[in-house]
């Protein structure tokens, strides 16, 4: 009897062993991911009309020329931040709207049909509001 | 004693089990299994970037609702645009003579609603004055050989003393007319609202009940993102103009069905000769509304939501309470252009906000 005690008392040892580190990955994603790294911004994304987006990483900083719909756009990408510096467009809305900075945040040149959005792996919000 | 051992085993075991269980219902919340899968598409309509967020399992009806969003959003901008050919276009023209004419049920419903709201607002919200708007080139933004010129002064006073209200505008049944001929109708603080909620219902139809439809920072959600409420962070006005603020000042959760549309001067604007010109023209004035820099709304209507924004952000920092309680907004947020922060008591209630400043809370 005994020694049957012993042999389900390891299988419970294991029980709680096993379940103790489930427990603690759980709480490290839980209060790890969604607490310092939330709502880093990774990836721009570039969309020209209808096309799907293009992908660039946001920690290489560079300029991106792209002709749009009336004209050329440069997107500059600087210490994981993204904007637009320059538009053929008039109105120059997308230029005056400066940085974007957060995951989820977007703007675009209109008259150019071009949109800059920026993802994070883990977002802290699913829109920005007031964001053109 | 065989007994004893088991009642010792069962007293280990039920812990353990307890413990096990724990572990098992905190992964099953977690589980990939039941989340639906997220659908994005970003659309350029409506004078405006549109993003579409649909969760559903099923691939093609999350497409198909998008295309029928898509088209809907590119019809309604034809059909609302003040100056083109389609049916507010030609309710416009028709304004001109005194007679009664027909109109389309869509643009019947917009005068209703619009008139009851901007009667609420004190004439604050005022879709009647398109050709003050017309005047800014506001309604010309996606012209590409537009540029800005300030408008002749004499020509806003001439407007002004016009006085073109909503109340201007007679229904009789299907038939309307106006008995103000400077009533030209732009709905360009109702229309983003009123189109959402036709959207909405489109993703109602679909059976689709968790989405989020962003139309240029304005936007309304249905049901959760697999489980978790939308969360929405909200511009800092200031950060435009002054990098080092934050770029987000506040955040906030939605609950099914809410909307949140936001009125800011730094969305549409042009810097001439050192001074700032943004696109809400104070009806009473018939220049861009100063002493605010922001208006957040929350709202189950996303067209009141729309029409409030707008109504509260030309009432300014004094007057907004009052005519936020005529128009029967709960959820308001005001951000002066001294940076002061003024929020109702329902909007404090559900606000996170990211300042040190302190918000003024006017019931």
């Amino acid at each position: 009897m005994l020694t049957i005690g012993k042999v389900i008392f390891k299988v419970t040892d294991i029980i709680i062993l096993f379940a103790a580190c489930i427990l603690t990955m759980q709480l490290y994603s839980i209060f790890w991911f969604d607490g310092s790294q939330q709502g880093k911004a990774e990836t721009l994304l570039v969309q020209f009309a209808d096309n799907p987006p293009a992908e660039y990483s946001l920690n290489e900083d560079r300029i991106l020329q792209l002709e749009g719909k009336i004209g050329s756009i440069l997107i500059e990408i600087k210490q994981g931040k993204a904007r637009f510096i320059h538009s053929s467009c008039r109105n120059q809305f997308c230029v005056f709207h400066g940085w974007l900075s957060v995951a989820g945040d977007s703007t675009a040149c209109l008259p150019n049909r071009i949109s800059i959005s920026l993802k994070g792996t883990i977002s802290d919000y699913d829109a920005i509001a007031g964001s053109q | 004693m065989p007994g004893k051992n088991l009642v010792a085993l069962l007293k280990i075991n039920s812990k353990a089990l307890l413990f096990t269980f724990l572990v098992l219902f905190i992964t099953a919340c977690q589980s990939d299994k039941d989340q639906a899968e997220l659908y994005q598409q970003q659309l350029f309509s409506f004078g405006t970037l549109i993003d579409i967020s649909i969760l559903n399992n099923k691939p093609e009806q999350a497409q198909q609702a998008i295309d029928d969003i898509s088209s809907k959003f590119d019809s309604l901008h034809d059909q609302w645009h003040p100056w083109k050919n389609g049916t507010l276009g030609q309710t416009n023209k028709n304004f001109s003579n005194s007679d009664f004419f027909s109109s389309s049920a869509s643009i019947l419903k917009l005068i209703k609603d619009s008139t009851l709201l901007s009667e609420q607002s004190n004439g604050l919200f005022n879709p009647a004055i398109g050709q003050l708007i017309k005047l800014w080139q506001f309604d010309q933004l996606e012209n590409e050989h537009y540029q800005f010129k300030l408008p002749d002064p004499e020509k806003i006073q001439a407007l002004i003393k016009k006085n073109p209200q909503m109340r201007d505008i007679v229904m009789h049944k299907t038939q309307i007319k106006s008995s103000n001929p400077s009533v030209i109708l732009d709905f360009g603080a109702f229309a983003k609202g009123a189109a959402i909620e036709q959207m909405i219902n489109i993703l109602e139809q679909y059976n689709i009940s968790n989405a989020l439809i962003n139309a240029g920072g304005d936007l309304k959600v249905l049901g959760t993102k697999n489980g978790k409420a939308w969360r929405i962070g909200i511009k800092n006005p200031a950060h435009a103009q002054k990098p080092s603020e934050k770029p987000i000042i506040a955040a906030i959760s939605l609950n099914n069905n809410e909307a949140l549309f936001t009125s800011g001067n730094y969305e549409r604007f042009f810097e001439f000769q050192g001074k700032h010109y943004h696109h809400i023209i104070d009806p009473r004035t018939g220049y861009p509304a100063r002493g605010t820099l922001s208006v957040t709304v929350l709202s189950s209507d996303a067209a009141l939501a729309d029409a409030a924004s707008t109504a509260l952000f030309i009432a300014g920092p004094e007057l907004w309470p009052e005519i936020a309680r005529k128009m029967a907004v709960q959820y308001v947020m005001l951000i002066s252009d001294d940076n002061k922060i003024y929020l109702s008591p329902a909007m404090a209630e559900r606000i996170e906000l990211f300042t040190d400043r302190q918000p003024v809370i006017i019931p």
